[in-house]
């Protein structure tokens, strides 16, 4: 009886032994059967290296070593003659120049892109897109609404409601309120339904303006606020300040001097600590404004002498 | 009931081997320290008597030409109170111990260990057989020793005390050496006055010379002089600019060494350590490639900076 429990356990053990061999053996089936990684030649991936730190720098705002990573990846592509990796790096260089305020050469290398053949109506619709800021940017209204529609044309996608902001904001600039309205509701809906949080508080804060232009406090003050929220969400200091600085306009607007000073204070300090210095100068100079309405000239003089090494340094 | 498990079957037989291993080895280590000790090596015993039994005791060793051959088994008193002393002998050796040896209590060097010594015996004699009796040869002791220097030392006293006597022949002798040293000392002031004298004569034709001399000495040692104040104040000078030259001298040559030495390395360093960097690429790379790790990478692609429309 005992010899024959003993020989049972030993079955049992092998069974076992047996059923883990089989199962790591399963393991490393599947290990190699699964998707294999995807491979690049290593002049893309280099490529591709760049253009990645270089979108690191421009998020941490360092423009110049941007720039010169995205210089470095436009070179290595155009070594291979890669198109799409040509494209990609001109629109980022033109986006780059704008945002250190040279349109001209970020106009160049747009026109660039135009001149490449086969480039797909995405990218093209985003040069487009960027044609039309830089037509915005040099009052080129008309123009600039061209290029927005031509951009709308090419290729919707999830970036049509960016689209269509810059409509409203053109809109808004020609004065057309009711047009600007339109534009900037069919951007909210499209960037709520595409999920574009930063163009979706793009279109509140237009809504907001337009609202503020029109008398229409509570809903402007309701679109600064709801707009507010998705930019500290997004953790946007640039937009946050501009968020609170428009809250601050419609109170002063309104007379409610008290809050529009919280409001101004509150932009300025977003703006100082987030060392964006043209939003701190702004906030300083409504500031001084809504302090010398109410009376309070003394104070205002004071924030305007702060203001003033904020204006040397821009 | 019969064992069925594999493990305890034949365990008896087991333990006992292991026991009997353990015995075998302990008797095989007996058999060899007793070997090694001699416990079986074949003894007979040999006897004399000594008139004291000082300066021996059991277990003091017995030596044959300078060889261990046994020891002192025991000592005990006769019926007329002297002291029999019972040796314990190798029996290989007896062929060496006969009628004519003779066992004495020696010391091994100056400071060395009280044994008895035993002689070899004339080969013509016969052994000592068991429980026979060696004969006994007092050794002499120090007293001895003495007795017998105690002459030598009196000689040398007595040479002594008439090398130390005034009126034996070497004071003597000694005395007339002293006095003749002296002589000869006063002997050597003389010629030394005389010596004296004839350079007088020699100085005063030299002084005059020496005059004229001296006139040129003081003029040359003028200029000298103004020579010296100038070179007072400007070798400090120089020694300091030259300290400092030959500082940067130093430093400069060592900076070249370093650089001449390092110079052709640096390449060399600086390519080995893109390589190393290079072929750390490669093993990340490589690692992304493995599953699961790849599963978990997305493709690299070119990402693209999205203009805002509010800016």
């Amino acid at each position: 009886m005992s010899k024959f429990r003993s020989q049972k356990s030993e079955v049992r053990s092998q069974i076992l032994f047996i059923c883990i061999l089989y199962s790591v053996f399963c393991i490393l089936c599947i290990g190699c059967g699964g998707p294999s990684a995807p491979t690049l030649p290593a002049i893309h991936a280099q490529a591709i290296e760049y253009n990645q730190n270089a979108a690191k720098a421009a998020e941490k705002g360092d423009y110049e070593k941007a720039l010169d990573y995205y210089m470095e990846a436009l070179r290595i592509n155009q070594s291979v003659e890669n198109t799409g990796g040509i494209v990609i790096n001109l629109i980022n260089l033109a986006v780059i120049y704008q945002k250190q305020g040279n349109i001209s050469e970020a106009e160049k290398l747009i026109d660039m892109v135009f001149l490449i053949p086969d480039i797909n109506d995405s990218m093209k619709a985003e040069a487009a897109f960027e044609k039309a800021r830089l037509c915005l940017k040099r009052k080129e209204l008309s123009k600039a609404k061209e290029w927005v529609n031509k951009s709308l044309a090419l290729n919707k996608g999830i970036r049509e409601g960016s689209r269509w902001n810059l409509l409203g904001r053109i809109a808004l600039m020609e004065g057309n309120y009711s047009e600007a309205l339109t534009a900037a509701n069919t951007a909210l809906k499209l960037n709520s339904v595409n999920k574009q949080k930063t163009e979706e508080a793009n279109s509140l804060r237009l809504i907001a303006e337009i609202r503020a232009l029109t008398d229409k406090f509570e809903e402007s003050r309701e679109a600064y606020m709801k707009a507010l929220e998705i930019d500290k969400e997004s953790g946007d200091s640039k937009k946050i300040a501009v968020d609170l600085k428009g809250l601050g306009d419609i109170f002063l607007k309104y007379g409610r001097l008290q809050d529009a000073v919280n409001f101004y204070i509150r932009a300025y300090t977003v703006s100082r600590t987030a060392e964006d210095i043209e939003g701190a100068s702004k906030a300083a100079e409504s500031l001084a404004d809504a302090y010398r309405k109410s009376g309070d000239d003394k104070k205002a003089e004071e924030i305007l002498k702060t203001k003033m090494p904020l204006d040397k340094k821009k | 009931m019969k064992e069925t498990d594999p493990r305890f079957v034949s365990l008896q037989k087991k333990v006992i081997l292991f026991f009997a291993i353990a015995a075998i080895g302990i008797i095989g280590t007996l058999i060899f320290l007793g070997v090694e000790r001699g416990a079986f090596t074949p003894k007979y015993r040999i006897h004399f008597t000594v008139e004291k039994g000082t300066g021996f005791f059991e277990g003091m060793p017995v030596k044959l030409s300078g060889f261990k051959i046994g020891k002192i088994e025991t000592l005990s008193l006769d019926e007329n109170a002297r002291v029999k002393i019972l040796l314990l002998l190798d029996k290989k050796y007896q062929k060496w111990i006969r009628q004519d040896s003779r066992a004495m209590l020696t010391k091994e060097g100056l400071i060395g260990e009280d044994v008895i010594d035993v002689t070899v015996g004339a080969q013509g004699k016969p052994v000592i057989e068991d429980g026979a009796v060696i004969s006994y040869e007092k050794s002499r002791g120090l007293d001895e020793l003495v007795e017998e220097v105690r002459p030598v030392i009196g000689e040398i006293k007595d040479i002594i005390s008439y090398i130390n006597d005034p009126d034996a022949d070497i004071k003597q002798t000694l005395a007339n050496l002293q006095m003749l040293s002296f002589e000869l000392l006063i002997t050597k002031e003389n010629i030394d006055k005389l010596l004296k004298n004839t350079d007088v004569n020699i100085t005063d034709v030299a002084s005059s010379l020496s005059k004229a001399v001296k006139n040129i000495d003081s003029t040359v040692t003028d200029i000298d002089k103004t020579i010296l104040n100038i070179e007072g104040k400007v070798s400090p000078a120089m020694d300091k600019l030259n300290k400092t030259m030959g500082n940067a001298e130093e430093a400069t040559s060592s900076l070249k060494d370093a650089i001449e030495k390092s110079a052709p390395k640096l390449p060399r360093l600086l390519n080995k350590g893109e390589d190393a960097l290079n072929d750390t690429n490669e093993v990340i790379r490589s690692l992304k490639q493995v599953w699961p790790i790849s599963s978990y990478i997305e493709e690299p692609k070119d990402s693209l900076l999205r203009g805002d429309s509010y800016e």
